[in-house]
């Protein structure tokens, strides 16, 4: 089979950049720890959820020194906790899971992005530093008001955290 | 040279049964192309906040499963079974086996539409109890109404009897003409429906086994988890069943146009095989963000991805060389001064060729998608629909409109009606589509949500980069309205086509490939090697995570919801809705023989 | 410069230019820097009228059909 000159070298470079490409994002998820969303937590009774004893109750936990969980419940139409209430210059995992049907949950302007599928627990960690605010979206159309469906991220100082159940 | 040009026969002239198929075919194909485009209009004003009164947001996800479903299974495949109809016809010189069985997988799959067609239009109105809010790609637990499901099986056991038609035709072909390759375009026909049936074998076991008798209250509740699998397993090949009818168009038809010919037939059968191999052990790179499923699979799903690049990278040289070669042919010269040289003025190769040039933009924004990692920034945001917009909307839609310019005569013996009305079509396409595409990809990486009535939030607004939500969202309207425009004056243009009178005269013919069949090694035509191949690659893909899914939460899942509930119980509320069904049937029959009753006596003198 | 040029492929060249000229600018705000979309696009507009004003001055644009037409 004859193949040109210029046909070979464009095929080397079409698997050069193939190869360029597969390199660049396994250094991203092993390099700098760019964790993907895995099936690292067991299933879950998506109808029991007031049995749970994370979802029962979605709000923050500090579980090490600068680690905070947050267990979050995702149904139509909103999330709960909102606003999710964090510490500045903390490490954050979430737990997220579904009562019903599948949502999205993306922090706006970020990378934190799941899926939320009812009867499986998704796990995001991240970094957050300065206090501030951000928005959460449903991303995955879950019925008829989908679009109403958001929530927020509070980024804190240690003080306002420390005193914000005061609040509730 | 033009007596020998009108003693050319038409493939009307040489296959008029098949030639009927075809125009039936396409006529179903740009139907569903115009109930896709209302909706698309509607759609785009709504969701820019341009004009939301045609529906309420609440309806938007209606019109969204129409525009989904017509677009991408009604337009798509209907034009891809009277393109291949036409390509097996005439690259294998006969007739079809058995046209009875060609008109009756026909009728299925416009039955099979119809039926899913109805579910999800029935959804604007709450007269008739029948939705499929589900969104073209019906994620259970959320659930459509079982005539969604069943119509969308029958229309793809169509596809299927279509695919067994071609291969029977094939095999006739070839048992009178023992030990010639096979012509090129039904290579491309055989593969590309291989793809199919290795692909839709997991749809079909998801609905069949699962979300028909889920909906029909048989079965309690669905996995999740493994319906995502299964659908996914289908819906990335599925891209490629569209793909590559358009890329079918780009070997073996645009270098005709463009006065030249095919550089290389082997490596075309080459990048077919390719796709026959990597279509389908690929598609958890749509799951990347799903909690069910592992890291690794996700891994090996991402490097399978990003060679699939292969295939579609060597289409682009082999199509610029072989269009290079037309346009020398025709006295162009330079290194780029070529380009001049070639029939700008004809709508089927401009189309052609813009497409090509928007597709090579969409793989790129692919790329990205299937970047695992930097997949998390776009997923499920508007970028998503950007990407689409410019492959199977752009590459695919447009190639299909241009090479309907150049067919529709072949197949009718009736000219165009106006060529200048498709060139401005086809560039107004282009020019739609790369506004609207563009600011849908920029809107995607401000975060905003694809699938969404109303983009804005209370509790947060987007970041101000690449000019701002609201400027953005007034480019994808202008955008898509431009779209809108192109495809009515499309549309228009066939249908004043088909008010012309017959021509004879009109035939073009489709040079030889430069290096031709006989180049190509005798493996490649051994599609028993390929199936096997391929069979082996989706075991390895997708043996392990479909039994880890299953044995982590059950064939039926671990105890999700309904969402709705349409039938609930079984035999007996099947029963019900039979009856209610009948009686709807004998009411509209009556209405309707009243009024042919009515008009009869009011035209009798 | 040999500018023969069919108006067919005037007009495509023109479409692909503007929409190339006009990509840029959500290149360029990639970096960061954010162009005003209005004067941004009459600059488009702008080029695009350049470019036919040295074609015409350059003698113009074919509208018959090309005799190279080969079957």
């Amino acid at each position: 089979m004859h193949i040109h000159a210029y046909e070979k070298l464009w095929l080397a470079a079409a698997i050069a950049l193939i190869l360029l490409l597969i390199g660049s994002v396994t250094y991203g998820a092993v390099g700098p720890g760019v964790a993907m969303v895995t099936d690292s937590e067991n299933q879950i009774d998506a109808g029991g959820l007031d049995e749970d004893e994370r979802f029962s109750e979605p709000r923050v936990e500090q579980v090490g020194e600068n680690h905070y969980e947050a267990y979050v419940v995702a149904y139509q139409f909103a999330f709960e906790p909102s606003p999710i209430v964090v510490p500045e210059d903390s490490q954050v995992t979430l737990y997220v899971t579904s009562r019903d049907v599948v949502h999205g949950f993306e922090v706006v302007g970020t990378n934190a992005n799941t899926m939320v599928v009812p009867g499986e627990v998704a796990q995001i960690s991240f970094e957050v530093d300065e206090p501030g605010e951000y928005g959460v979206v449903c991303n995955e159309y879950c019925g008829a008001a989908h679009h109403t469906m958001e929530g927020k991220l509070h980024v804190v100082s240690q003080s306002e955290f420390e005193n914000r159940g005061e609040d509730a | 040279m033009s007596e020998a040009l009108s003693a050319e026969q038409t493939f009307a002239d040489k296959f008029p049964n098949e030639a009927k198929v075809v125009r039936a075919a396409f006529l179903g194909s740009f139907f569903a192309l115009f109930l896709g485009a209302v909706f698309g209009i509607i759609q785009t004003l709504h969701r820019t906040g341009i004009f939301r009164g045609f529906i309420a947001s609440t309806d938007y996800y209606t019109v969204l499963t129409a525009h989904g479903v017509f677009m991408v299974l009604s337009f798509t495949i209907f034009f891809l079974v009277g393109l291949f109809t036409w390509a097996v016809t005439r690259s294998l010189d006969r007739p079809l086996v058995n046209i009875k069985i060609t008109w009756t997988w026909y009728g299925l799959m416009a039955a099979g539409m119809t039926m899913a067609g109805f579910s999800i239009l029935a959804g604007f109105t709450n007269a008739i109890p029948v939705s499929a809010d589900v969104l073209y790609t019906f994620y259970a637990p959320l659930q459509a109404h079982p005539l969604y499901y069943a119509g969308l099986t029958v229309f793809v056991v169509g596809t299927w009897l279509a695919g067994a038609d071609w291969f029977r035709t094939y095999l006739a072909w070839k048992r009178d003409n023992r030990g010639e390759r096979i012509p090129l375009q039904t290579f491309m026909v055989l593969t590309t429906m291989i793809m199919w049936y290795i692909a839709t074998t997991a749809i079909a076991a998801s609905i069949l086994l699962f979300l028909l008798p889920w909906s029909l209250g048989l079965i309690p509740s669905v996995n999740p988890t493994l319906t995502r699998t299964l659908f996914w397993f289908f819906g990335h090949p599925v891209v490629y069943f569209w793909l590559m009818p358009a890329y079918l168009l780009w070997y073996t038809v645009l270098p005709s146009i463009a006065g030249g010919r095919l550089f290389s037939d082997p490596l075309a059968r080459v990048v077919f095989v390719l796709f026959v191999l990597l279509s389908t052990p690929v598609g958890i790179h749509h799951q990347y963000l799903d909690p069910g499923i592992a890291e690794g699979f996700k891994f090996i799903s991402m490097t399978n991805t990003m060679f699939l690049l292969l295939p579609s990278l060597l289409t682009a040289f082999t199509v610029v060389a072989s269009v290079e070669y037309g346009a020398r042919r025709r006295g162009g010269t330079g290194l780029f001064g070529w380009l001049r040289a070639l029939p700008w003025r004809d709508p089927a190769f401009t189309g052609m060729m813009l497409a090509g040039l928007m597709f090579a933009a969409g793989g790129f924004s692919g790329m990205v998608n299937a970047g695992m990692n930097i997949n998390y920034m776009i997923h499920n945001t508007l970028w998503v629909p950007g990407h689409f917009h410019l492959t199977v909307g752009t590459a695919v839609g447009l190639t299909f409109m241009a090479a309907t310019y150049w067919l529709w005569p072949q197949i009718t013996n009736k000219p165009i009606y106006s060529l200048q009305i498709g060139l401005f079509q086809v560039v107004l396409w282009f020019i739609g589509m790369a506004l609207m595409s563009n600011a849908m990809h920029a809107q995607g990486m401000l975060g905003v949500p694809r699938r969404t009535a109303e983009p804005e939030y209370s509790g947060f607004d987007y970041p101000a980069a690449f000019g701002g939500f609201e400027e953005l969202n007034l480019q994808i309207a202008i955008g898509g309205t431009l779209l809108f425009l192109s495809t009515v004056l499309f549309l228009g243009n066939i249908v004043l086509t088909m008010g012309n009178p017959k021509v004879s005269g009109i035939a073009e013919s489709i040079r030889p490939a430069l290096s031709g069949p006989t180049d190509a090694p005798q493996v490649l035509d051994n599609l028993r090697v390929w199936v096997s191949i391929a069979l082996v690659l989706v075991v390895l893909a997708y043996a392990l995570p479909l039994a880890a899914i299953i044995s982590d939460g059950g064939l039926l899942g671990p105890g999700v919801g309904t969402y709705p509930v349409w039938l609930d119980g079984t035999v007996h509320a099947l029963a019900e809705t039979a009856t209610t069904a009948g009686w709807m049937l004998v009411d509209s029959l009556t209405v309707l023989g009243a009024h042919v009753a009515d008009t009869l006596s009011g035209v009798a003198p | 410069m040999n500018l023969d040029v069919s108006r067919g492929g005037l007009l495509v060249g023109l479409a692909v230019f503007g929409v190339i000229v006009y990509e840029l600018r959500t290149v360029v705000g990639f970096v960061g820097i954010d162009l005003p979309i209005v004067p941004y696009l009459a600059g488009v507009f702008v080029l695009a009228g350049v470019a036919i004003w040295l074609l015409v001055v350059n003698g113009g644009w074919q509208t018959e059909p090309s005799s190279k037409k080969s079957s």
